[in-house]
């Protein structure tokens, strides 16, 4: 009897301890993942980093048409404040590489008027072979109206390009930035430039008054296939996202889910996912937590790099 | 070949079969298509390119009397501008520029109401919609550059459509202009809640608010002119080049056309250039009175 009792207990421990590791498993196995690899400059073998990267989350490339969406912002080829030509065209190799039936390179930048003048002083055009060939005025595309089927924001529809829906995979490109509205700017605050600006203008003033974080949570929405491979070798602290300061992080931060890269970002940068409001948006509509995210390559202690903040969002400090 | 005739050509040559041009390939939109009418109505093109151009844009427009910008988009918008200065000189397309110039000035925002003044005036809530602003699209804030050009734009109409609310648009929309100079002296996109008034000013917006305060004195801009001389040192693009060059004309202080380092890149670009070495020649189109 008693020898009885223990093997029952025996066995059902057993179970209950194979299938907490399962669901445990499970979880981690579903959990977002976000890779952060050391990129100590722009001289480094950054192709073939985001090749491994693309590898390790098993992105499908080959045959698919590809939307690299860097963020180009200003003519300064010096400051921190567009992502550096160098990784996209890193990106446009590696994507290459894999077997991408197209590459297109697309931006509307949301201040100056200018794209292909502030791209060539920018440097896309030196770094990036054939660029005025991949590149795409996403300011100037034609476009189609767009019905927003939940929205967060006030907005009820917009018009967008037609070159952001002619894509299987579309990649945010953004640099790593502080913001002096959203907090930080990074890869869902990086749609703001499918927006365009031959309809709504320089800025894109109209997700102002529909609300940036809700804006930036509609945005994200509309486009279920993405990859964000963030820049955070050369970062921008302070006054972001124009007027800051150049910060060297040294990383690259990437992965399939929007939303679990700005967090692990955030955290990197010292501030608090929970206080950036589009993420917590979207924790409310969704079953997603931050604190879920898994974090592979090199943990968030090892590269963690508080930014200064400008005093109205010193708040966002964890 | 002169250089007036090499950007004719890249501007003929970049026409859509529908007598539309798209800024750089695709579809037909209405600021290109109107810049490029500008430019043309300088030069010596046949009369059915014209025509063909100014019905383009013609039945592009809206009920309401403003311009969309595309035919994808059903939302009149600051282009309306753009349209209105291009037909004012095709006189045999302009009868709906009346409605058009009633929508655009309908689109300057008016003065404060007293309980957004007190506001302002007691706890410096500044308002997005700033008396004498426009937006680029209706309900939001007003920036620089659709003020500057619905400032040329209803210019261009006053004298024909002898409408004195016009003219109270125009001085509220040039207090406007004046009051969102950067601390350079200069212009950028022009907002004050953006914390834009702390960031450096652009060559396009600079050049071009001169145009649209062409007939405010030149004692009203204090450093501004000569700032606006030091951009052309650095030129960035040929949109900024051409602006500096046609607001400084404005104000007396004509430069010699150079030949632009920049490649033109838009149809905007080519445009703006041809239009740029008419003004150098004695006629900025922007600024002619309505035929």
């Amino acid at each position: 009897m008693t020898t009885s009792l223990h093997r029952r207990h025996f066995f059902l421990g057993a179970l209950g301890a194979a299938l907490g590791c399962a669901r445990r498993d499970l979880r981690a196995f579903l959990a977002p993942r976000v890779s952060i690899i050391r990129a100590p400059s722009y001289n480094h073998d950054l192709t073939g980093m985001i090749r491994r990267i693309l590898c390790e989350h098993r992105v499908a490339v080959a045959g698919k048409r590809i939307l690299l969406k860097p963020n180009l912002v200003e003519f300064n080829a010096q400051a921190p404040i567009n992502t550096n030509p160098i990784l996209v065209s890193a990106a446009v190799e590696a994507f290459r590489s894999l077997g991408a039936a197209s590459i297109t390179i697309a931006e509307g930048p949301g201040h100056r008027r200018m794209t292909l003048d502030m791209a060539d002083a920018a440097g896309f055009f030196s770094s990036i072979p054939r660029f005025e060939d991949l590149f795409v005025d996403l300011n100037t595309d034609d476009v189609q109206r767009v019905t927003l089927a939940h929205p967060v924001s006030t907005l009820k529809e917009l018009y967008l390009p037609n070159t952001v829906f002619d894509c299987d995979l579309l990649v945010s490109l953004p640099k790593m930035k502080t913001h002096h509205w959203a907090g930080a700017t990074l890869a869902m605050k990086n749609l703001f430039g499918v927006v365009p600006g031959s309809v709504y203008g320089w800025p894109k003033n109209i997700l102002h008054w529909a609300g940036i974080d809700e804006s930036i949570v509609d945005l994200h929405r509309l486009f279920p296939k993405q990859f964000a491979i963030v820049d955070g070798i050369e970062a921008m602290e302070g006054n972001g996202p124009i007027l800051g300061t150049s910060k060297h992080v040294g990383v690259i931060v990437a992965g399939a889910h929007p939303p679990s890269v700005d967090a692990t970002c955030c955290q990197i940068m010292g501030i608090d996912p929970a206080k950036i409001r589009y993420l917590r948006l979207i924790e409310e509509i969704s079953a997603w937590n931050w604190k879920k995210t898994v974090q592979t390559g090199e943990s968030i202690a090892t590269v963690r790099s508080p930014f200064a903040l400008h005093p109205d969002l010193v708040r966002l400090r964890p | 070949m002169t250089d007036a005739e090499q950007l004719q050509a890249m501007l003929l040559s970049a026409r859509n079969t529908d007598g539309g041009w798209p800024s750089r390939r695709g579809r037909s939109w209405t600021e290109p298509t109107a810049l490029a009418l500008l430019a043309l109505q300088g030069e010596h093109v046949s009369n059915e390119v014209r025509a063909i151009t100014a019905s383009w844009l013609c039945q592009r427009q809206s009920r309401d009397g403003g311009w969309p910008p595309c035919a994808a988009v059903s939302t009149s918008t600051w282009v309306t501008s753009l349209a209105l200065l291009a037909l004012a000189q095709e006189r045999e397309y302009s009868s709906g520029c009346p409605k058009g110039a009633q929508w655009l000035s309908s689109h300057v925002y008016p003065e404060l109401s007293m309980f957004r003044g007190f506001l302002q005036r007691g706890f410096g809530i500044a308002p997005s919609q700033a008396p004498g602003s426009s937006p680029w699209f209706p309900g939001t804030a007003g920036w620089v550059i659709p003020t500057a050009f619905g400032i040329l734009a209803l210019s261009c109409w006053i004298t024909r459509l002898q409408n004195a609310g016009f003219q109270q648009a125009i001085e509220r929309a040039q207090t406007y202009l004046l009051s969102r100079r950067c601390a350079d002296g200069g212009w950028n996109h022009g907002g004050s809640l953006q914390r834009s008034e702390t960031s450096p000013s652009y060559a396009e917006t600079t050049g071009l608010a001169l145009v649209a305060l062409a007939t405010v004195p030149a004692s009203s801009l204090g450093s501004t002119l000569r700032f606006a001389q030091t951009l052309l040192d650095h030129p960035d693009s040929t949109e900024g080049v051409c602006w500096l060059l046609m607001g400084l004309a404005a104000h007396g202080f004509p430069r010699p056309a150079t030949p632009m380092s920049i490649k033109p890149k838009t149809t905007q670009d080519v445009a703006l250039h041809l239009i740029t070495l008419q003004t150098l020649g004695g006629r900025n189109p922007f600024l002619q009175p309505a035929l």
